[in-house]
């Protein structure tokens, strides 16, 4: 294969995976909603201030 | 080039997983075990000890507790969100995670900093390794020469180029063994602390060398904290790009990273209040005797050498983006990162001095980048990436920006940095009366997140779209 051909042939694999990645319905990446929100902000934000608060 | 024959499938994967091509879901390797699992393997080294022993200076355990934990906790989720969402659904390498803030170019300035955070990192808790064998010799009644800590740092760039060459299935089987083994050391290092020296002495022992005002110790401390938290803006990244799942990508990070991070730096903090030394290999012997001490420093050269052949790993996909090493062989990116290393083979001691000064210089440069992609990525964009214009490089490119970059980010970023030395000054401990309420590097977070938010409102509107325009499919010039 020519380095011309190997360029095109990355170039190829790059968009098929862009196109991949860009179209794929968010649900294949896992389901991550309001609630999982919810729980990472109260216990990563709320919390930690309550208790660093709290022991200052 | 790559080891494999152009345009094969082997290939294609290879400049996958060894490279910048986005993962695929079926490419990345890891489940919730597997997640979770490298995050404590990563999370569990030396530096640990380093954060622990720095707030015994000036807090007692309690509050020194909850200044590790809280500020660890809230730091790394702070840091984290944007990135481990993003690099996660887009499959993306961090500094490619970096282009639709900072532009083409303007990612690649980034890109100087995260390499002296993680090269900077590796050297440090290798010198500890290196240390480490130098303090059990010492136990043994034997006088080392001078060159074992320089010996020490060399066997464990060794060991990690060895891990980080084979790649992240490897890396996965190897921290499967690890981390079970790195558990059962640090209960058993805690286990130790708890017989010899009781709850009550170690909950009443006065901090060190405190300052006079307790609400300064206690700012200083907690700022210690999220700072900390915030330096695993490096490895983020990484971690996330190679879960199936969105939790995946998160909870193990806030947990290991933020979570248990700051439990085991108590164990430093605990050891440092009642002992004296924050550093196990050397309170382990006086504890234990000899087998004790050689314990410790299997868990020294176990957990420091994971989190170095991790942060090799991601340093190596980072200098992907350097033009001409897009293709080379991985062994060659990882030796090439090994290269500053070196330095710490022949001056450990002189680089380990400036310990101090890398961590407040990490603490300043942290917090404003990560201010910035938070607000790009939830607040401006919607989480919602155009990846063909991550690999454009033509100027035509939606995040081209200015020749590349995007003076906007780049300036918000200086501001960051100042507003932390204005808030507090982590060389002289000199702090606003601020910093008693908000820890500078939440004040570095939020001011030049602001900033930028406002900026790319009003000024540069047209690069923020929410909706990800779809160019046609095709990429003008590829960066990859």
């Amino acid at each position: 294969m020519s380095p011309t051909e190997h360029q095109a042939d990355l170039r190829r694999e790059l968009e098929e995976r862009i196109e991949q990645l860009e179209r794929a319905d968010d649900a294949a990446f896992g389901g991550f909603g309001g609630y999982d929100w919810l729980v990472l902000v109260l216990s990563c934000i709320v919390a930690p201030i309550l208790l660093a608060v709290a022991f200052r | 080039m790559s080891t494999e024959r152009p345009g094969s499938p082997a290939e294609h994967e290879s400049l996958s997983l060894f490279g910048r091509m986005p993962l695929t879901l079926g490419e990345r390797e890891y489940g919730t075990l597997g997640a979770h699992g490298t995050c404590f393997a990563y999370a569990i080294a030396t530096w640990c000890f380093l954060t622990g022993g720095y707030a015994a200076q000036l807090v007692g355990a309690v509050q020194g507790m909850v200044c590790l934990v809280v500020g660890n906790v809230i730091g790394v989720f702070l840091i984290a969100a944007p990135l481990s969402m993003g690099c996660q659904r887009y499959g993306l390498e961090q500094i490619d995670f970096c282009k639709p803030s900072f532009g083409q170019y303007g990612a690649r300035v980034i890109l100087v900093f995260y390499l002296i955070n993680m090269i900077g990192w590796s050297g440090l808790i290798l010198v500890m390794f290196g240390n480490g064998i130098q303090n059990i010799l010492l136990a043994l009644g034997q006088q080392p020469p001078d060159w074992l800590v320089g010996a020490g740092v060399a066997l464990g760039i060794w060991l990690s180029y060895l891990l980080a060459t084979r790649g992240v299935h490897l890396l996965k089987l190897f921290n499967s063994i690890v981390t079970p083994a790195l558990v059962v050391i640090t209960a058993f290092m805690f286990y130790m602390l708890i017989t010899s020296y009781s709850w009550q002495d170690i909950v009443t022992a006065a901090p060190l060398e405190p300052y006079d005002d307790p609400l300064l110790n206690y700012a200083i401390a907690l700022e210690l904290g999220v700072a900390s938290g915030m330096s695993w803006w490096g490895g983020i990244g990484f971690l996330a790009r190679n879960t199936r799942t969105r939790r995946n990508a998160i909870y193990p990070e806030v947990i290991q990273l933020g979570i248990v991070f700051g439990i085991v730096c108590s164990i430093a903090l605990f050891s440092g209040l009642v002992v004296g030394s924050d550093d196990p290999t050397q309170w382990m012997v006086p504890l234990g005797g000899v087998v004790m001490g050689v314990l410790a420093l299997a868990f020294v050269a176990l957990a420091n050498i994971t989190s170095t052949s991790i942060s090799l790993y991601a340093s190596g996909l980072a200098l992907r983006h350097v033009p001409g090493l897009h293709q080379k062989a991985w062994r060659f990116i990882i030796a090439l990162t090994i290269v500053p290393l070196c330095f710490f083979v022949i001056w450990p001691q002189e680089l380990y001095d400036f310990g101090d000064a890398f961590l407040a210089y990490n603490g300043t440069m942290h917090a404003p980048v990560g201010g910035i992609l938070l607000v790009d990525y939830f607040f401006l964009r919607r989480q919602s990436l155009n990846l063909w214009a991550i690999f454009e490089a033509a100027p035509s490119g939606a995040y081209h920006y200015w020749r590349g970059f995007n003076v906007l980010a780049l300036g918000s970023v200086v501001i960051g940095q100042i507003t932390y030395f204005a808030v507090y000054n982590p060389f002289t401990d000199a702090a606003h009366w601020i910093f008693s309420f908000v820890p500078a590097s939440i004040a570095a977070f939020v001011l030049p997140g602001l900033i930028y938010w406002a900026g790319m409102r009003l000024w540069l509107r047209d690069y923020a779209p929410t909706e990800a325009p779809r160019p046609g499919g095709q990429i003008i010039t590829p960066n990859i």
